[in-house]
């Protein structure tokens, strides 16, 4: 009920300063891209980064400043549960077909591959060292990986390092030297 | 140096990988989404005030169950029917339900929520008073309201149970006269309209009234009814001898562990409700103070209020004032 009009509100509208309509009008499109990235289904990347903007509206301790950060992270976490999921039930060719009309039919195969050997790999990582590549991978400074995480920003590069080899490791492992 | 250009390798191996990932360009509905995520948590709301009216209806109950008029009000007895003025706010442990028979005689409807502050007002009888919002935050927030219905209920005392509770209590001083037993107080309650904001629970209601016999000594029955709740003896007797108008009793969970101090405001005396401990409170106790929660009982004229909300003490008391 909206306090002046007595009519039902908007309820985008929150107790504090934070408009959580105008952060969701600025950001849901690019949590969207992360996610999509991330699993490969655009479909379902919307429908997770509802759910990551679902979770924003129930924290009120994150919604400041610091909202973009933490929705990043939640986001590359929301995907990444849902690469393990997806991981679990060994549906990678049905679900992380991704076309595009100007490539040639072996180009698709050949993407589609790469993607889902990427996924499958990221999917068997720990938690923290995909995180860490994916944000590094979003163009984050090793300070704004930092924040997002919520760690040293000094222990950053030692930290990604550390995932890269984990990564090159486990892939290798699954599909060997191809290139 | 073979370590750095390794690494470097390995950089770039690792970046050539994920760069596979880059996905096709999505337009997604965002306005609809923006409608969505509304819609969720709006449900998600709903079935969370839900549970919450559920457990405001038993705190309710409770300040019902604890109304009492105050030992000065005796000389009005001629009156009968009396209404409740002023508030007291203590800690009780829950054995001080054994030291009285309680039944209602009009069982209140279960609060519900409405669709408005006029929906509210036909069902209350009333018209709910709601605070300035724009002291509450800004912008304004949206507030849900709800309602439970008008009861009344009867107390019977029984000796033995009392002086049994006493017992167990270990407040052995505590004299119980024969004349007690079975002596009834009739109390009604008017209909308890609540708004809910995000950090904000109002709750509001028209005084009660309370009916006993004449010469029945009310301040020691209090007194009795708080040592059994686990209030030491000084504090037992100085809140019974405190309440200087026919007032109503706020019981808490002891383990609540809730501090009380009186603050002035607009309409007279309020009591202002901390957290002790700065730990969470019990579970399902809504009226319990959280550590950075301020709760505010008080009454007007025409009202009596609880506030509890997580504005600092001074927007609070203003919140407070702004109320009629």
């Amino acid at each position: 009920v909206d306090a002046n009009t007595g009519q039902l509100a908007d309820l985008s509208v929150s107790r504090s300063t934070f408009d959580f309509g105008a952060v969701f009008r600025s950001e849901y499109k690019r949590m969207t891209g992360v996610i999509s990235r991330i699993i490969g289904d655009p479909a379902r990347a919307e429908e997770l980064a509802v759910e990551v903007f679902c979770r924003l509206w129930r924290r009120p301790n994150v919604q400041g400043p610091k909202a973009g950060g933490w929705l990043h992270r939640a986001a590359i976490r929301l995907a990444l549960d849902e690469l393990r999921r997806r991981s679990r039930r060994e549906k990678y060719e049905a679900l992380f077909s991704v076309f595009r009309p100007q490539s040639t039919p072996e180009q698709i195969h050949l993407l589609t591959e790469k993607q889902r050997q990427v996924r499958a790999t990221l999917s068997r990582l720990n938690r923290r060292d995909a995180e860490l590549l994916l944000l590094r991978n979003d163009g984050l400074s090793y300070h704004e990986i930092a924040e997002v995480l919520d760690l040293n920003p000094a222990s950053v590069g030692t930290l990604l390092s550390r995932a890269q080899k984990a990564f090159r490791q486990r892939y290798l492992k699954l599909y060997g030297q191809q290139d | 140096m073979a370590n750095k250009t390794e690494q470097s390798n390995i950089d770039r191996w690792v970046d050539d990988r994920l760069a596979n990932l880059q996905t096709p360009e999505s337009h997604p509905d965002i306005e609809s989404r923006l409608r969505q995520v509304e819609h969720k948590e709006r449900a998600r709301r709903q079935r969370r005030r839900a549970a919450g009216w559920t457990a405001l209806s038993l705190a309710a109950a409770f300040v019902v169950v604890l109304s009492f008029p105050s030992a000065r009000t005796r000389a009005q007895f001629v009156f009968r029917r009396i209404a409740l003025k002023g508030i007291q706010i203590v800690g009780v442990r829950p054995d001080i339900y054994s030291a009285f028979i309680f039944e209602w005689t009009v069982r209140p409807t279960p609060a519900h929520m409405v669709t408005g502050p006029d929906a509210a007002a036909r069902e209350a009888g009333y018209i709910p008073s709601l605070p300035d919002w724009t002291m509450v935050s800004q912008p304004v927030p949206s507030f849900g309201i709800g309602v439970m219905g008008a009861g009344a209920g009867r107390y019977l005392i029984r000796v033995s149970d009392l002086r049994a509770a006493l017992k167990r209590a270990g407040a052995t001083d505590v004299v119980v006269p024969d004349a007690w037993d079975n002596v009834q107080i009739e109390m009604d309650m008017s209909p308890t309209v609540y708004i809910n904001a995000r950090g904000f629970i109002l709750i509001q209601s028209l005084p009660p009234h309370v009916t006993m016999p004449e010469g029945f000594a009310l301040a020691a029955f209090i007194e009795a009814l708080l040592r059994v709740g686990g209030i030491p003896a000084p504090q037992a007797r100085a809140i019974a001898q405190r309440i200087e108008s026919p007032g109503a009793l706020l019981g808490l969970p002891a383990d609540a562990q809730i501090e009380t101090r009186e603050i002035q405001m607009r309409s007279g005396t309020g009591v202002l409700i901390e957290n002790a401990t700065g730990r969470t409170p019990p579970a399902g106790c809504v009226l319990c103070p959280g550590p950075r929660d301020v709760e505010l009982a008080w009454q007007t004229a025409s009202r009596t209020y609880i506030l509890k909300t997580d504005l600092n003490e001074a927007r609070a008391v203003a919140v407070a004032d702004s109320l009629p």
